[in-house]
C-alpha cells in the first residue's frame, strides 16, 4: 500500500442528496458491508454448529472473513468500473463517481485479501485461510472476470464464491470439512439463483445497458422465474439433508421446512402473477428481500438447534 | 421411512435438474419488442452464450448433487465389514 495516494480524487459528477463523501466512508463502501453482513452470518453460524468456538476465534474469523470478502468486493469494483458507470444502482460507487482512482481501489482490495490470508493462516489454520482465499479467487476470476459478462448462468456458477463462508467457518472450528460442511456450501449455492434472479428481473434495464447477460435477458422473464422455482425446490430438499444424516435435530428441520416453504410460496406467487399478466415486480421484490432473511434465519436455526441439543 | 424420504428427495432433485438442463438446451426465445433484452441485443451489447459451456454449467452442479447424495447414503448405510478370514500358521511363517 505504500506510495499509493489514498486521497479521494475530485468528484467529476454533480453531488446528489446523500452524506458528504469521505475517504473512510468510501473505503467501507468498497467492501459492500451490507452484502458482507449476510456472509458473516453464514460464517459464524456454522462455527457454532460445528462445535463450541471461543469468542476470540469467532472474532478472528469474522474479521478475516470481512477483510477477504471486502477485498474481493473492492477488486470487483475495480474490474467492473466500466459498467458501474452505466448502471444506475452502481453509478455512485467511489470509482465511477471519481472519488477514488482504479489503482487505489485495486491496491485496497489486494491489501485486504493479503491481510485476511495472513491473519487466518497465522491465528486460525491454513485450511481456513486457503478456503477464504479460494472464495476470493473464485469471485474475482471465475465470476467477475469470466462468467459475469459471458453467461446467463453467471450467478449460478459464480455464486459458488458466496458459498465459501460456511466452509470457512466450519474449517475454523474443526480443521477439516465433512458432509455437513459440503451440504452448507451447496445450500448457499442453490440459494443464490432465486435470490439474484429476483433482483435481475427487476434491474433488466441496467443489466441490458451494461451488456451483462443476466438470465431474464437471455432466457426471458418467464423461464427465469421457472428456473427460480427449480432451484428453490432443490434448495428445500438440500436443507433437509443435514437432518437426514443426523447432524441437526427437529428444531432445525422444522425451521428449514417453514422458511423454505415461505420462499417457495413467494416464487410461486411471482410466477402466478406473471402467468396471469398482472404486475409481478412486487412479488419479485418480496422474494429478493425475503431470500436474504431466509438464509440468515436458516443458518441461525442450525446454531440454535446445536445449542439446544448440546 | 427415512429411506423413502431420501428417495423422494432424489426424485425431486432429478426432476428439477431436468428442467434446469432443459432451459439451456432449448433455443433462446426472441425477446419482446422494446424490452431491455431486445434493445440490448439490437445494440450489440448482449450476445448469445456458448452452448457447450452453458450445458457444462448446468450439468456441473447436478454432478455435485449426485456425489453429495451418494455420500449421504453411504453415511447412513455403511458397507458391512468384510469377514475376517482365518490365517493359517504356515502363511505367517516365512519359508
Amino acid at each position: 500500500m505504500t506510495g499509493v495516494p489514498l486521497e479521494p480524487a475530485a468528484a467529476t459528477r454533480p453531488s446528489v442528496d446523500r452524506p458528504a463523501p469521505s475517504l473512510s466512508r468510501d473505503l467501507i463502501a468498497l467492501t459492500k458491508p451490507r452484502i458482507i453482513s449476510l456472509l458473516l452470518v453464514t460464517t459464524a453460524a456454522p462455527m457454532y454448529a460445528a462445535g463450541s468456538p471461543s469468542l476470540a476465534l469467532v472474532a478472528l474469523v469474522m474479521l478475516g472473513g470481512y477483510l477477504m470478502a471486502g477485498g474481493a468486493n473492492a477488486v470487483n469494483m475495480y474490474l467492473d468500473r466500466d459498467i458501474d458507470d452505466v448502471m444506475a444502482r452502481t453509478r455512485l460507487r467511489p470509482i465511477p463517481s471519481g472519488r477514488m482512482t482504479p489503482q487505489q481501489v485495486l491496491a485496497f482490495g489486494v491489501a485486504c485479501a493479503l491481510a485476511a490470508t495472513w491473519m487466518l493462516a497465522r491465528y486460525v489454520n491454513v485450511l481456513t485461510a486457503a478456503l477464504a482465499l479460494a472464495g476470493f479467487y473464485f469471485y474475482v476470476f471465475i465470476y467477475t472476470r469470466w462468467l459475469k459478462r459471458s453467461s446467463p448462468q453467471n450467478i449460478v456458477i459464480g455464486g459458488a464464491a458466496g458459498a465459501f463462508p460456511p466452509l470457512v467457518g466450519w474449517a475454523a472450528v474443526t480443521g477439516s470439512l465433512d458432509i455437513v460442511a459440503i451440504t452448507l456450501f451447496l445450500i448457499v449455492f442453490y440459494w443464490t439463483p432465486p435470490h439474484f434472479w429476483a433482483l435481475a428481473l427487476l434491474k433488466q434495464v441496467d443489466y441490458s445497458r451494461a451488456g451483462v447477460p443476466m438470465a431474464p435477458l437471455i432466457w426471458g422473464e418467464r423461464e427465469t422465474m421457472h428456473q427460480m422455482l427449480w432451484y428453490t425446490l432443490i434448495l428445500l430438499v438440500l436443507t433437509a439433508l443435514p437432518w437426514w444424516v443426523g447432524a441437526f435435530g427437529l428444531v432445525y428441520l422444522i425451521s428449514a421446512i417453514v422458511l423454505g416453504l415461505l420462499l417457495l410460496g413467494g416464487v410461486v406467487q411471482m410466477l402466478r402473477a406473471a402467468r396471469a399478466g398482472t404486475p409481478w415486480t412486487g412479488p419479485a421484490w418480496s422474494v429478493y428481500k425475503y431470500s436474504l432473511l431466509y438464509l440468515a434465519l436458516l443458518f441461525v436455526a442450525m446454531a440454535v438447534d446445536r445449542a439446544l441439543g448440546a | 421411512m427415512l429411506d423413502r424420504l431420501f428417495w423422494l428427495a432424489v426424485v425431486v432433485c432429478v426432476i428439477a435438474q431436468f428442467f434446469i438442463l432443459r432451459a439451456v438446451l432449448l433455443p433462446e426465445p426472441a425477446p419482446p419488442a422494446g424490452s431491455p433484452a431486445e434493445t440490448g441485443r439490437a445494440a450489440g451489447r448482449l450476445r448469445s452464450p456458448s452452448r457447450p459451456l452453458e450445458i457444462a454449467w448446468a450439468v456441473l452442479p447436478a454432478v455435485g448433487l449426485v456425489l453429495l447424495f451418494a455420500w449421504a447414503w453411504e453415511l447412513r448405510h455403511p458397507a458391512l465389514p468384510s469377514p475376517v478370514l482365518p490365517v493359517t500358521s504356515s502363511a505367517q511363517v516365512p519359508a
